[in-house]
């Protein structure tokens, strides 16, 4: 599904960011991947979504050369993968429903089709009481929530989380990752960057550790180690 | 772009506008001194103009005749001279109405009345005149050269050519209307500035939105399309607040300046005050500052 091929990305300013990255992540995977803040998974993620480009190699969603994206075209690369950010990033003037159903309506989709997905949305995520909560009327958690409802909008097949539990107490957290697993189980790839040590050893998936922009240890069944 | 899109960008912008009411009512507020301003100056620049042309239209030349020549006489000048390209228009004045005048403007001073009363119409001091008007001040030496001439000069007793006060009083007007217009240039630049940057401080606000709506998904269009339809709103409500402020204030001095230019209301309407015009000229600037502030912010933060 995702293919990367000797990627590595160089900062203008000298700093290598990522070196030489040679990996396959399969349909329905859920991938763990670990490191230091600053060891770029944040980085892996940007180029997933081209937000950035590697300075080398490439990368192949579905076969395709994502570099080659035209620039007015990379919204509709984007509206094939969710994300879902440490700091949620909702809209702050939105209602709930409202920050979910804008994903949609950046698609096309109907009003009618809105009104009757963003509610089973927001019930897979449990919130489907504070679908009329703007973001500062929900706690950490339930916001971290609706950007997963959110990401879900498009019904991506791969989903992207960047520390998503980084915010968040253990209670929380565990919360959110057992709601990754079921989308996981659902079908939806996912690419989760943390360095939560307990979540990651619970999830008994595959995990890669980055050290300094290298993949040092590639396990199919991985535990947090560094 | 479809129809449905097109509906979400206005309905997005619509409610940025009123879940950001605090921003909007800021931004909104300073499109409505920058309209005011510039419409005041406007308004200024208009008057120095009128009363300059009025002044212009006041002063005439005023030719006097000698009392010998006849009122028939006078008659065939005044035709020659209406005939005239550069002139505007000729009064003939006899001297009946000339002594009536000056009774008019003596009328407190019994004495002076009395004298000039003992005469009887006949021997009547008073010279008949022709006042004429010229459509511009650079004709004045043509029309006075014309009474030099040899048939004529007999029956002439005076010119009156109010040059002199005309070219100090236009130097005077010109010279507020250059003022005018550099205030208005300077004052407009600086609101505009003023606006733009509220604009930026109001989007810059809310550059992470613009992030985020990027990472959803949503095209450069449907991003920025609320934003500038929040440009034309803060352009609409500026210009319909500066029209409620604007406008009884020119409806209660309107009469009060036509009055003292000694000038008709409808003329003075028709010369640019227009209420009608003045409005749509609001909307048009508003809209267009709104629009082009909102969309030079936008353009930095949506870089790719």
């Amino acid at each position: 599904m995702i293919h990367f091929d000797h990627v590595s990305k160089e900062y203008e300013n000298g700093t290598i960011a990522l070196e030489d990255l040679d990996f396959e992540i399969l349909p329905g995977d859920f991938i763990s991947i670990v490191g230091k803040s600053g060891a770029g998974k944040s980085t892996l993620l940007k180029l997933i979504i081209r937000e950035d480009v590697p300075s080398q190699g490439v990368i192949y969603i579905e076969d395709v050369d994502i570099s080659k994206i035209a620039s007015e075209d990379i919204p509709y690369l984007r509206r094939k993968i969710g994300v879902v950010f440490q700091d949620m990033k909702l809209l702050p003037t939105r209602t709930a429903f409202e920050n979910v159903a804008y994903a949609m309506e950046v698609d096309g989709m109907p009003r009618p089709q809105i009104e009757v997905e963003v509610p089973q949305f927001l019930g897979l995520v449990g919130l489907e009481r504070k679908a009329l909560a703007f973001p500062d009327q929900l706690s950490g958690g339930e916001k971290q929530r609706v950007a997963i409802a959110r990401a879900l909008a498009h019904r991506p097949l791969l989903l992207l989380a960047d520390e998503p539990t980084g915010n968040l107490d253990n209670v929380n957290a565990f919360e959110i990752l057992t709601l990754l697993r079921k989308i996981n189980e659902m079908g939806t790839t996912i690419i989760l960057a943390t360095h939560a040590r307990e979540l990651v050893d619970k999830i008994k998936k595959r995990v890669m550790v980055l050290e300094e922009g290298r993949l040092v240890s590639d396990e199919a069944q991985g535990k947090y180690k560094l | 772009m479809n129809r449905i899109t097109l509906y979400r960008i206005f309905k997005n912008g619509a409610l940025n506008y009123s879940r950001n009411f605090w921003l909007s009512l800021a931004a909104t507020a300073v499109m409505v001194i920058t309209l005011f301003i510039m419409s005041s100056l406007l308004i200024l620049n208009v008057l120095t103009t009128i009363s300059l042309e009025t002044i212009q239209e006041k002063v005439d030349i005023s030719v006097y005749f000698k009392l010998d020549a006849t009122e028939n006489v006078i008659k065939q000048i005044e035709n020659q001279v209406a005939m005239l390209p550069q002139v505007k228009g000729v009064t003939f004045i006899p001297s009946v109405d000339a002594r009536e005048k000056f009774k008019e403007l003596h009328k407190d001073e019994p004495l002076l009345i009395e004298s000039v009363e003992q005469f009887t119409d006949a021997e009547n001091p008073f010279p008949a005149s022709l006042a004429i008007r010229v459509n511009s001040l650079e004709d004045y030496p043509q029309i006075i050269s014309v009474f030099s001439d040899e048939k004529l000069t007999p029956y002439v007793k005076k010119i009156t050519d109010k040059r002199d006060i005309v070219e100090r009083l236009s130097r005077i007007t010109g010279g507020i209307e250059n003022l005018g217009l550099a205030l208005a240039l300077i004052f407009s630049a600086i609101t505009v500035i003023v606006m733009f940057n509220t604009i930026r401080l109001t989007i810059y606000n809310r550059r992470e939105e613009i992030e985020i709506m990027r990472l959803v998904g949503a095209n450069n269009w449907y991003i920025r399309g609320p934003f500038i339809i929040e440009g034309i709103l803060y352009g609409l409500a500026g210009a319909i607040v500066t029209a409620i402020v604007l406008y009884p204030l020119l409806y209660f001095l309107t009469p009060r300046i036509a009055g003292f230019l000694e000038l008709e209301a409808a003329r003075f309407d028709y010369l640019g005050l227009n209420f009608g015009l003045l409005f749509a000229m609001l909307v048009v600037t508003g809209v267009i500052l709104g629009v082009l502030s909102s969309m030079i912010v936008v353009r930095r933060y949506l870089k790719i």
